[in-house]
């Protein structure tokens, strides 16, 4: 009896401390002064599991910004008890839960009961509770700078021909100054040896006069005019519809170094139509926000040009809703193959299986695309006549492989042996 | 003499050539001198191209509402909740988890998820950096039970941050992507032990 009096407090003791250090280890939690592990545990887990929806200003990402969020709701249990399920305790008919239910268009919150801990959803209330200072823009300055240094690069677009037309004329000017110098005073120095003075025969027969008498100053001066007009022509004649190095301004500086190049973005992520059907197209703006809904940009260069994809959405960022008026963008196009030949994406890229560099370049290293190909008609039949098909595990192939192998099982078969190099397949 | 004149004619050519060659292609905003531009223009509106006979000004139109293409077979799960859970219960994947399968959808999420979702979808991809924040693992709590239907529907309409997928991949490509995202959810699991158990929680920490 005695033992058992002795006893029955020391588990009582024991089960009051339990209880008191749960309920002590909730109130830290749960009150205002969490540890800056907590804070910086739940900042972890908010990064991990929240940050997709929400963001810690005002603005809405996916879910409503989460600035002031703790002094908003009823208390912390209500908004642990919302995190751990939002849905059970909108059925419990709690007024606030239905609220923010109703605020938000009806979009359900996922549940977090299972994945997260109480411990750990108690941690994220305490970051919550306790934000860190607003980040300031800027540290994005370097990506700034080689921006405008790209800009800067397009401005130089003197003209070599006019310089060289500019030159002849200032030679021209000089010469026909320097003869009305001449002749003014040769006929001052006839006068005063009392000569008869110059009699004027014209520019026309003074030139063929001076012809004949210095012969190899002409040829080597014709041979020069005959060489400049032959290069330079040559030059113009094939700058006519084929302009390799076109990279026009566009009016928004899509940065294909950053998209394809730094973050490894495959061309088909945007350009889908190049593996389905006969235009890559240009990505429509969606493609755009898939990403951009979240990324606002690093700098302020960044953030001008990507504030220009939601203008011509009419995305409202702080909304996170598409309630802006629209306004398309007017992209400059790079590529223009004649409305006379036939090419299909698709064909050279799903059934060809080539990669998109052999045309396009390396454009992972581009700002705004440019052209890179001649795309002539020359430049095509090159590469039909000399790269090998794809034939292997190619089920586009597989008939034509066997009847072509069984002619000659050595030789590499290229476009070219498969009617590549037909008027027909291109024109018609 | 003759020399002379060969010599001069040599060096002067040769500063003509080298001239005009050095100055080749200068202005990159221009696309250069067209010969009979109606050959090469195209008189009909070309895709993605100004339009001047819409409001707004696009070649490119959506279906008018109601239109119906050849082969098309209605949505039964809408973007509702009981599309969701609709989708959940009752949408299966018609393609078989064969291999080719999943190695065709491997090739196509490596083009088409890979930069936010990362190689082995942990949500490590390039991008995922840039993001407010990582998509969850497949193999984490959040997504480790989802079923095809959800996956299909997330696709199809979007979820959170991620956009509908719907104009860049057909449905096929689709069904191929979740064979292989279901490789993903068990990465890490029981059946699959050693280095890639630790990498669901390494993530999920991060």
């Amino acid at each position: 009896m005695n033992k058992l009096i002795t006893k029955l407090p020391k588990s009582l003791a024991a089960f009051l401390a339990f209880v008191f250090t749960l309920v002590f280890t909730t109130i830290t939690y749960a009150g205002d002064a969490p540890s800056a592990g907590n804070i910086a545990e739940g900042q972890k887990i908010f990064k991990a599991n929240c940050a997709a929806c929400h963001s810690l200003g005002a603005n809405k990402v996916v879910g409503p910004g989460l600035q002031g969020v703790i002094d908003r709701v009823p208390s912390q249990d209500w908004m642990l008890s919302w995190i751990k399920n939002n849905n059970a305790l909108r059925k419990s008919g709690d007024a606030y839960a239905n609220k923010v239910f109703t605020d938000n268009n009806g979009a359900a919150m996922t549940v977090f009961d299972g994945q997260l801990t109480d411990d750990q959803i108690k941690n994220v209330i305490a970051f919550l509770a306790h934000p860190p200072a607003p980040e300031t823009a800027g540290g994005g300055d370097q990506g700034a700078k080689t921006g405008s240094a790209q800009t800067a690069e397009n401005s130089n677009d003197e003209h070599p021909g006019m310089i060289l037309l500019l030159i002849i004329g200032v030679l021209f000017i000089i010469i026909v100054v320097l003869r009305t110098v001449r002749r003014s005073l040769l006929s001052l120095s006839n006068e005063k040896k009392g000569l008869p003075p110059l009699e004027d025969i014209g520019l026309w027969k003074e030139t063929v006069k001076w012809i004949k008498t210095h012969k190899v100053h002409f040829a080597v001066i014709n041979i020069f005019v005959v060489v400049v007009f032959v290069v330079y022509g040559w030059e113009y004649l094939w700058g006519i519809n084929v302009t390799p190095g076109y990279q026009p301004s566009q009016p928004i500086n899509f940065r294909h170094d950053i998209h394809a190049g730094k973050n490894g973005i495959a061309c088909i992520y945007c350009h889908s139509g190049a593996e389905k059907g006969k235009v890559a197209g240009i990505p429509t703006l969606n493609v755009c926000m898939n990403c951009h809904r979240g990324i606002q940009g690093s700098n302020p260069e960044f953030q001008k040009e990507i504030a220009k994809i939601y203008d011509a959405v009419g995305w409202d960022p702080n909304k996170a809703d598409y309630t802006n008026p629209k306004h398309p963008i007017k992209w400059n196009r790079v590529h223009a193959l004649p409305d006379f030949a036939y090419f299909n994406h698709s064909q050279h890229v799903s059934v060809g299986k080539l990669d998109c560099k052999n045309c396009h370049g390396d454009v992972a290293t581009f700002t705004t695309d440019k052209q890179f190909a001649t795309l002539t008609m020359g430049w095509c039949l090159d590469c039909h006549r000399a790269t090998p098909v794809h034939m292997d595990g190619n089920g586009y192939y597989t008939k034509l492989h066997d009847v072509l192998m069984k002619q000659d099982s050595t030789r590499k078969i290229t476009e070219a042996d498969m009617g590549g190099l037909e008027c027909g397949k291109c024109h018609y | 003499m003759k020399k002379k004149v060969f010599l001069l004619a040599l060096s002067s050519s040769v500063f003509a050539v080298s001239l005009l060659t050095s100055c080749h292609r200068v202005n990159k905003d221009s696309s250069g001198v067209e010969y009979m531009p109606d050959m090469y223009r195209s008189p009909s509106y070309e895709d993605n191209s100004f339009n001047p006979n819409f409001a707004d000004s696009m070649t490119d139109r959506v279906p008018v509402k109601g239109t119906v293409p050849v082969g098309f077979t209605p949505d039964p799960f809408p973007n509702t909740p009981d599309g969701w859970a609709n989708a959940s219960k009752y949408w299966k994947d018609p393609f078989e988890a064969t291999p080719e399968i999943v190695a065709e959808g491997k090739a196509t999420y490596e083009v088409y998820c890979i930069h936010c979702h990362g190689p082995k979808g942990m949500g490590d991809g390039k991008v995922a950096d840039k993001l407010p924040g990582p998509p969850p693992p497949y193999s984490g709590p959040a997504l480790r039970n989802i079923t095809e239907g959800e996956m299909f529907q997330t696709l199809e309409y979007g979820k959170g941050l991620m956009g509908s997928h719907a104009g860049q991949l057909t449905i096929a490509q689709r069904c191929k992507i979740i064979r292989y995202v279901q490789t993903l959810q068990k990465l890490g699991q029981p059946a699959d032990t050693g280095a890639k158990a630790t990498q669901p929680v390494a993530a999920a920490a991060k």
